[in-house]
């Protein structure tokens, strides 16, 4: 295939869902039923490029870049200019068809799912710009054209997790989202600042090789690189960043499954795997740790939860932390392996919870359900194979392959990781049990729920099975045959050597393989040991455990906190700086108006009463003076001549008596 | 000698008297005719002094003097036409007024 | 016939035209006359030469010659790439908001003859070249614009009019005797001329000559720097933009958001930093501080806000805080972004001033916390809205976007790269402040009184005709920037730069 084609290719994969989103947006209500075919089209089309362009890129091999571009996109100084540009690899590729395959069996479903919703055009119109956002991310061959996907991303998820925005939980979700993010986002915008200024270009390569000359001063580096990580600890719901994703459960159940399968949270994996060349190994450390506390905590918490979504959306935010601590150990392919296989493999629980909530009616309580897989049983068999999966069951399953690899990557760099995330394992597969025989398994619970349950029509099923076909499917085929190749460009040399002795010693790792075996069937016999065989002792049992038990179920006041040390404040401090405004600021400037208008009272009375009063009092002396005189001016003669003689008297006897 | 015992200070305190009296007449009378009375009596206090003065400046002189003579004469004369104008207007007050009050006639107070 | 003289006085003619014929007629000039040099502008800009260096399309006229100097007081006009920038905007938000002034009821002709000596006054301003017309036409737009809150206004108009007047009086009395100290060192009053009196001083290491590096320099800079403070507005100058957006009506507030403050950034880049670069590097820290204070604690109390203008008033001086910011960085990347900043926000703030006015048309009330539900009455002006609010927290697609990243990385390459650090919160205010009221205006349940479909209609035509222009230009900003910003480069990258760096460079010696 030539460069041209490949190039007109990325073009259709962007242009496809834009044009969807664009028609869709403007004429989808005229359209016949809701305009959803037209949206499948597109994505389909989208999905068929990307398969071109992955096999393509098998063809290639793990030496397979190509980069269309870079356009000039603005020139912001005389030495800078900003430019555009599409880059093709591995990482890429997989990337594309992940979301696009994704997005298209979730627009299938969707068209179900979403069945006589008055928004239902609306609907499909956001998902095709989801999915365009997090192809530009994609496709991106430069770090300020990401961050442009990045921000799309965060307006749909804003858009979807709210989309019943009539009511006021889809809302604050859907607010809590963004903002979180954005707070992330900070980190983004201060590593771009960072590598914009010592860089003057964004192309990934020339972030690279100035990374690997020292051209970016070492502190300065290293801040770019934990802002990278701070942006994807936010759109990965990474800890302390994670609250907004449980939350993000008040959208429509396909959106949490493109949010936690293909887009958004695969955004903050694919940054750092993509990234990863210009992390220094202390930023390293940082993203495994994260990644293993998140994996640690998320789990403890989902085994308190009992809305089937939110099991799901901890399990998510514990599988991130997997991926990031894989990549914070140097085991990169094994941490995007596992963004790969957990995509497929919770978009298919994700797409089960929502046909289980489709059957049950819109119940998520899990408390309400039970005994559901007579019911439904495609749904149930599907959904125990993600189970399965997600537990990393060995060989048929493909999440074995990913978690194997990030852990024996973990062993061999930080065994303290590796026991925590082992402890995730067991939790995992511990939890999942539960949500799975809580869900499908024993009496029904809810006569109510029970007896209304029905299966999902078609739309709904046969996504459900693609996907877990391809769960079973692509950890064997893939683990060795995929073309996940770290980035072109230069490796720091403490990552790459890693990196290949990981590769070494995954071959050898047996010990740890069967470590993870056992932490993940041992958590699953004890989930099904628990819930389902011992199920009448579970009250007693859980007794002792109580206060463990309140933590996690409060998710460990983290809402709580973020509420009292960062909501509140923030809002206190707009109002205590609106009165401020009001009072000091503005109060200065109209004390100062008002010392000006008393001033002018003060000069105006002194006008008034001293200047002019100077002058009137000459008038009335003069005309009280007057007023004397012409008392005198009697008109009588007598007085006139009595006054001229004493007046001559007086005279003559001054003058005598001078 | 009697004659000459008469000083110019005996005939200057009559003219003084009669001035007062002429004065006071002016100023105490409220009738205008009393009034006109009491001024002929100053000019006439006037013309005492003056013919006295004359006499006693011809004695050390040594020649006849007429000017003071003369000033009498004048005075006499004006005296009468002022009594003629004089008596004029008080007839004319008297005419409007039926009265010849000087304290009444005081349209000219200021 | 297209000459810059054309382009500025005819708004004149329009105002004339208004006087004569009848006071029905008065909108339809108004609006002909502003369609007509947003044309003439835009020809202008399309036989710009785009190469040349230097002000194009100059004309001279003596004026009062002998005055200091011996050509004395000019006429003196011409345009280089950020005047072309700004005299863009200038004619493309008044034409906009001419359109939303089309159911002014009072006093429609008075109305409309000072909308358009206003027009003058801010054409000019963008294309003097001589200090004194510059004044002049400062001044000349503080009337109209005094008459235009002052008469109508909202309730508090005349306590927001004088203020408005006075303040800005108070700016342009600092301005004055800035623009006096400068024509009497250096004898001319040419814009052009002290500008390369400037960069010779500099270039030569002079820092005690005409304009150096004197104490009475470094006070006249900071007078004339709060002079344009006062307009951009910057934090503690802002205290009467809220009340002066309050209580204008919807298409003043419009051009005072749009224009009006860019005048004051215009006159920084144009006047006050090219004058005394080594003063404007004395004072950077200073500026820096304050523009970090006006994005931060600007967008904190937007989040306090209850009265929907006000919020929106409160975001403009966080937003025009950035043009402050990318300014004192003295970078070029800082400059450009500062300068985007000003088209960005020139059109979006235009936009939400009009989102604002068509609720206030219906509802007659600002107050946020009555809203609620609006997206499902009025569904097409939902979308405008949130893509306002959107492009103005800086969502990719719009010029915001382009404009805060710019001027980020413009301000960290720049001296203060903790300032530039601490800005960055703003950013999150900002969501969290639009977010929480497009979620209070416009979502959740609709209050039964909104719920009336004759009383609260969807956006009309006009009001499309006002917003959808300048939402396209929004995007185009986005989406092009090089357009814009390779329009005005020139002068920041050859002149400005340049100056402030080698005035660093003295400084540090």
């Amino acid at each position: 295939m030539s460069d041209a084609t490949l190039q007109t290719l990325c073009f259709v994969v962007l242009a496809a869902p834009l044009l969807g989103f664009a028609l869709q947006y403007t004429l989808g209500r005229r359209l016949a039923k809701g305009g959803d075919l037209l949206t499948i089209g597109a994505i389909g089309a989208s999905l068929v490029c990307s398969l071109l362009i992955a096999y393509e890129a098998l063809q290639g091999g793990a030496e397979f870049t190509k980069t269309f571009g870079p356009w000039t996109w603005l020139q912001v100084s005389e030495t800078s200019t900003w430019t555009i540009g599409i880059t093709l690899d591995g990482l890429t590729a997989v990337m594309l068809v992940v979301v696009t395959l994704v997005s298209f069996l979730v627009h299938v479903f969707s068209t179900a799912y979403m069945k006589g919703d008055p928004k239902y055009g609306l609907f499909f119109a956001w998902l095709q710009l989801f999915s365009f956002s997090m192809l530009v991310l994609v496709l991106a061959n430069n770090l300020l054209h990401l961050f442009m996907g990045w921000e799309l991303v965060g307006l749909c998820s804003y858009k979807l997790i709210g989309f019943w925005s009539e009511k006021p939980a889809p809302c604050n979700a859907a607010r809590k989202a963004f903002i979180t993010t954005r707070i992330g986002d900070l980190g983004m915008m201060l590593a771009i600042c960072i590598l914009g200024g010592a860089v003057g270009s964004f192309e990934f390569e020339a972030i690279f090789a100035a990374a690997a000359r020292g051209d970016i001063a070492e502190p300065w580096l290293l801040l770019a690189g934990l802002g990278l990580f701070m942006a994807a600890a936010g759109k990965s719901a990474q800890l302390p960043l994670h609250v907004w994703l449980p939350d993000a459960m008040e959208g429509p159940t396909p959106v949490s499954a493109l949010i936690h399968a293909a887009t958004m949270v695969a955004a903050g994996v694919y940054l750092i795997g993509r990234m990863a060349p210009m992390l220094t190994p202390d930023v390293m450390v940082v993203i495994a740790t994260v990644g293993a506390m998140t994996a640690l905590v998320a789990g403890l918490i989902a085994m308190a939860q009992n809305d089937i979504k939110r099991v799901l959306a901890y399990s998510t935010v514990s599988q991130l932390g997997y991926m990031f601590l894989g990549l914070g150990v140097g085991a990169w392919h094994a941490g995007l392996f596992h963004l790969t296989t957990h995509a497929f493999f919770k978009a298919l629980m994700f797409l089960g919870s929502g046909s289980v909530i489709h059957g049950c009616h819109h119940e998520q309580d899990m408390r309400k359900m039970g005994g559901l897989r007579k019911k439904m049983p495609i749904t149930a068999w599907t959904f125990l194979i993600g189970v399965l999966a997600i537990a990393g069951v060995p060989w048929i399953t493909s999440g074995f392959y990913s978690k194997d690899g990030i852990l024996s990557g973990a062993y061999g760099v930080n065994p303290l990781l590796f026991w925590i995330g082992l402890g995730g394992a067991v939790l995992t597969a511990f939890y999942m049990m539960r949500l799975y025989v809580m869900t499908f398994e024993g009496e029904p619970r809810d006569a109510q729920v029970h007896d209304h349950a029905h299966e999902s029509p078609k739309a709904m099923t046969v996504p459900l099975i693609v996907l877990a076909a391809l769960t079973l499917i692509i950890g064997p085929l893939a683990w060795h045959t995929l073309m996940l190749a770290p980035p072109t460009g230069v490796e720091p040399a403490a990552l790459w050597a890693t990196l290949q002795s990981l590769e070494a010693e995954h071959h050898h790792a047996g010990t740890v393989m069967w470590m993870a075996i056992a932490a993940g069937i041992g958590g699953l016999l004890l989930g099904w040991l628990v819930f389902h065989t011992r199920r009448e002792k579970l009250a007693a049992l859980k007794a002792p455990l109580a206060p463990l038990e309140n933590a996690f179920a409060n998710k460990f006041w983290f809402d709580e906190l973020y509420d009292a040390v960062l909501i509140r404040p923030a809002y206190a401090l707009g109002r205590a700086f609106k009165v401020l405004d009001e009072r000091v600021v503005d109060g200065l400037v109209n004390l100062v108006g008002r010392g000006g208008v008393t001033t002018g009272d003060v000069s105006g009375a002194h006008d008034r009463g001293v200047v002019d009063g100077l002058v009137r009092a000459i008038g009335h002396a003069c005309q009280r003076l007057g007023g004397v005189f012409s008392a005198l001016q009697s008109g009588r003669v007598r007085l006139y001549l009595s006054i001229s003689v004493g007046a001559l008297a007086l005279a003559l006897l001054l003058e005598h008596l001078l | 000698m009697l004659l000459a015992a008469v000083g110019l200070n005996h005939y200057l305190l009559v003219g003084a008297a009669l001035f007062c009296a002429g004065l006071v007449a002016v100023m105490s009378r409220r009738n205008a005719v009393a009034i006109l009375i009491g001024i002929e009596l100053m000019l006439n206090a006037a013309n005492i002094n003056l013919v006295a003065f004359d006499h006693f400046r011809a004695q050390i002189d040594g020649q006849p003097v007429i000017d003071g003579q003369l000033f009498v004469l004048f005075v006499l004369v004006i005296a009468a036409a002022e009594a003629a104008v004089a008596l004029a207007l008080i007839l004319n007050v008297f005419d409007t007024r039926d009265r010849i009050d000087v304290d009444e006639l005081d349209t000219l107070k200021g | 016939m297209l000459t810059l003289t054309t382009l500025v006085f005819l708004p004149l003619v329009g105002m004339l035209l208004c006087a004569v014929l009848p006071s029905k007629h008065a909108r339809v000039i108004n609006i002909a006359t502003s369609a007509l040099v947003l044309v003439v502008a835009v020809l202008l800009w399309i036989r710009m030469d785009p190469d040349a260096a230097g002000y194009q399309f100059q004309e001279f006229a003596a004026w009062l010659p002998g005055v200091v100097s011996e050509t004395g007081i000019q006429y003196y006009v011409g345009i280089d790439g950020i005047g072309m920038s700004l005299v863009l905007l200038t004619a493309f938000v008044s034409l906009t908001a001419a359109i939303a002034s089309w159911n002014i009821e009072k006093q429609p002709k008075g109305y409309h003859m000072m909308f358009l000596l206003l027009l003058t006054g801010m054409l000019g301003v963008f294309v003097a070249l001589d200090l004194f017309l510059f004044y002049v036409f400062w001044e000349v737009m503080l009337l109209p614009m005094y008459f235009l809150i002052g008469i109508w206004g909202g309730p508090r108009r005349q306590y927001a009019s004088i203020k408005f007047f006075l303040y800005t009086l108070f700016g342009s009395v600092l301005l004055l005797a800035g623009v006096i100290l400068v024509v009497l060192k250096t004898q001319s009053w040419s814009i052009p001329e002290v500008t390369e009196m400037a960069r010779n001083a500099v270039a030569f290491g002079n820092t005690g000559g005409v304009l150096g590096d004197s104490a009475l320099c470094l006070a006249a800079f900071i007078g004339m720097f709060i002079g344009f403070a006062v307009k951009v507005p910057m934090f503690p100058f802002h205290t009467w933009l809220p009340d002066a957006h309050v209580e204008a009506p919807t298409p003043v507030s419009m051009i005072l958001a749009g224009v009006l403050l860019k005048m004051g950034g215009y006159g920084l880049i144009r006047i006050a930093y090219p004058f005394f670069p080594q003063a404007a590097v004395a004072c950077g820290l200073v500026i820096s501080i304050l523009s970090v204070i006006a994005i931060v604690y600007g967008a904190f109390v937007a989040m306090a806000q209850t009265d929907f203008k006000r919020l929106i008033a409160y975001s403009s001086v966080s937003h025009m805080g950035f043009v402050t910011l990318g300014l004192a960085a003295m970078t070029a990347q800082g400059i450009n972004g500062a300068m985007y900043m000003m088209l960005a926000h020139g059109t979006i703030s235009a936009m939400l001033f009009m989102i604002v006015g068509v609720i206030y048309d219906r509802a007659h009330h600002r107050e946020i916390a009555k809203f609620g539900g609006l997206a499902w009455v009025m569904p097409k002006y939902f979308i405008l809205a949130s893509l306002a609010f959107f492009f103005s927290l800086g969502l990719p697609g719009g010029s915001g976007f382009i404009a805060e990243i710019v001027t980020f990385v413009g301000a960290f390459a720049g001296p203060y790269r903790t300032l530039a650090i601490i800005a960055l919160l703003g950013i999150v205010i900002t969501a969290a402040y639009y977010l929480r009221t497009l979620q209070r205006v416009f979502l959740l349940d609709t209050p039964e009184v909104y719920k009336d479909k004759a009383k609260f209609p969807d956006v009309t035509g006009r009001e499309l005709a006002v917003l959808v222009p300048l939402l396209v230009v929004t995007v185009y900003m986005g989406i092009v920037p090089s357009t814009a910003m390779d329009l005005y480069h020139g002068f920041i990258h050859e002149t400005l730069v340049p100056l402030l760096e080698q005035a660093s460079e003295l400084g540090a010696k």
